[in-house]
């Protein structure tokens, strides 16, 4: 993707070290899969946008940091995630929820129909928000393409099968859950 | 319909997972940081290079910035052809000093290189006598005195003024003046010895004949 025309800021010099930062490539590279563990949080895109876009200023703001980050992809993971949680308790999930549950309903279905889909999905992201901390991250971050189970545990600082497992765990409960819903 | 939970959240994760990225979201995330540098350099938090963050958008300081940096540069273009030109003022006055310390004797002072070097600004008899911090003074006004090169090089060549001659140049002069080429030669020992000796010679070709006859006589 070109980079935007007359913007300057492509490159800039990390203060007090003498390495340079790519900043453009860093967007160009980076802010689709941010944008993605954003929205697998928010479910927004304006949102999950704003959240890529915080990210990267995080890194202007305070580039000297980033000379001591091993893994940078993870650690840009980390901050959208963090960041992305902080943002969804600021703002009205509820009705977020409800656009991205009608969002999944097909159009062509009857209305009725179309209703119970919208309301089972509801009950899905209800779910899924209730699951404990770590079966949540999991199952969310597994729903980002670019991310295998590897970088999965290195974000969350757990080992490969334990993200399996947890993975497992999450959709069980998840299934459970909904059908004891479902069952009342 | 879905029928099953199952359905249900594979549906929803692949909806999460099928989310595609806005368009032109990159422009937009680099245009914010744009932004945000800018304000940051604005106000003086931030110590990046000046020449990095003024390549985009133009701002106030942006064109502060651009016009010192221009004005620097024409400057030193400006000034670079009157720097020059000292430095080859320097290089003539060296040559002064070397012309003046030994080489001024009755040989002629225009070498080629000398001369080719004397055309930017040509040596005066007054320079020439001039020494110490008067010569540096006259060498620094013809330095800076741009028009004093330029007349001194349209100058019409003055003759250089008469040096008194040697006792040998004066003696050759007697010579050339008062005896004819003959004596001149003379003054070659090569030429005077074969001279004497052909004159020898003849002395005793003539006198040799005379006692030959005197003897036959007696």
């Amino acid at each position: 993707m070109a980079p935007i025309e007359g913007c300057g800021l492509a490159l800039y010099s990390v203060e007090g070290a003498r390495s340079e930062l790519d900043l453009t490539a860093l967007a160009e590279t980076y802010s689709g899969l941010l944008f993605r563990v954003a929205y697998s949080v928010l479910r927004s895109r304006a949102e999950a946008e704003d959240v890529a876009q915080d990210v990267f200023v995080r890194i202007l703001k305070r580039s000297p940091d980033l000379l001591t980050v091993r893994d940078l992809r993870v650690w840009l993971i980390r901050i959208t995630w963090n960041l992305s949680i902080d943002r969804r308790r600021r703002i009205r999930p509820e009705q977020i929820d409800e656009d991205f549950a009608k969002s999944l309903v097909a159009t062509n279905a009857p209305a009725d129909e179309a209703l119970g889909n919208a309301q089972r999905m509801m009950a899905v992201l209800r779910e899924l928000e209730k699951l404990p901390r770590a079966e949540r991250q999991v199952l969310l971050l597994s729903t980002v393409e670019e991310l295998e189970t590897l970088e999965v545990a290195k974000v969350l600082g757990r080992s490969e099968s334990a993200v399996r497992a947890l993975l497992f765990r999450a959709r069980t409960r998840l299934r459970e859950r909904l059908d004891r819903g479902e069952g009342k | 319909m879905i029928n099953s939970s199952e359905e249900a959240i594979r549906k929803v994760l692949a909806g999460l997972r099928g989310c595609d990225v806005p368009l032109e979201m990159e422009q937009r995330v680099l245009k914010t940081l744009h932004d945000q540098a800018s304000a940051e350099f604005r106000s003086g938090r931030w110590s990046r290079p000046l020449w990095l963050v003024n390549l985009g958008a133009p701002t106030i300081s942006g064109r502060l910035f651009f016009g010192v940096v221009v004005t620097g540069v024409l400057s030193v273009a400006l000034a670079t052809p009157f720097l020059h030109r000292a430095h080859r003022v320097g290089d003539t006055a060296s040559q002064f000093k070397k012309v003046a310390s030994g080489q001024l004797g009755p040989q002629p002072l225009a070498t080629p290189s000398l001369v080719a070097s004397s055309a930017t600004v040509p040596p005066t008899a007054s320079q020439f006598r001039l020494s110490g911090k008067k010569r540096k003074r006259a060498l620094g006004v013809a330095r800076h005195g741009d028009s004093l090169a330029l007349r001194e090089l349209h100058a019409a060549s003055r003759p250089a003024p008469p040096l008194p001659l040697t006792r040998e140049e004066k003696m050759l002069l007697r010579l050339i003046h008062t005896v004819g080429p003959q004596e001149l030669a003379m003054l070659n020992s090569e030429v005077r010895a074969k001279h004497e000796a052909e004159a020898d010679a003849e002395f005793q070709q003539f006198f040799g004949q005379v006692t030959a006859k005197n003897n036959e006589q007696n």
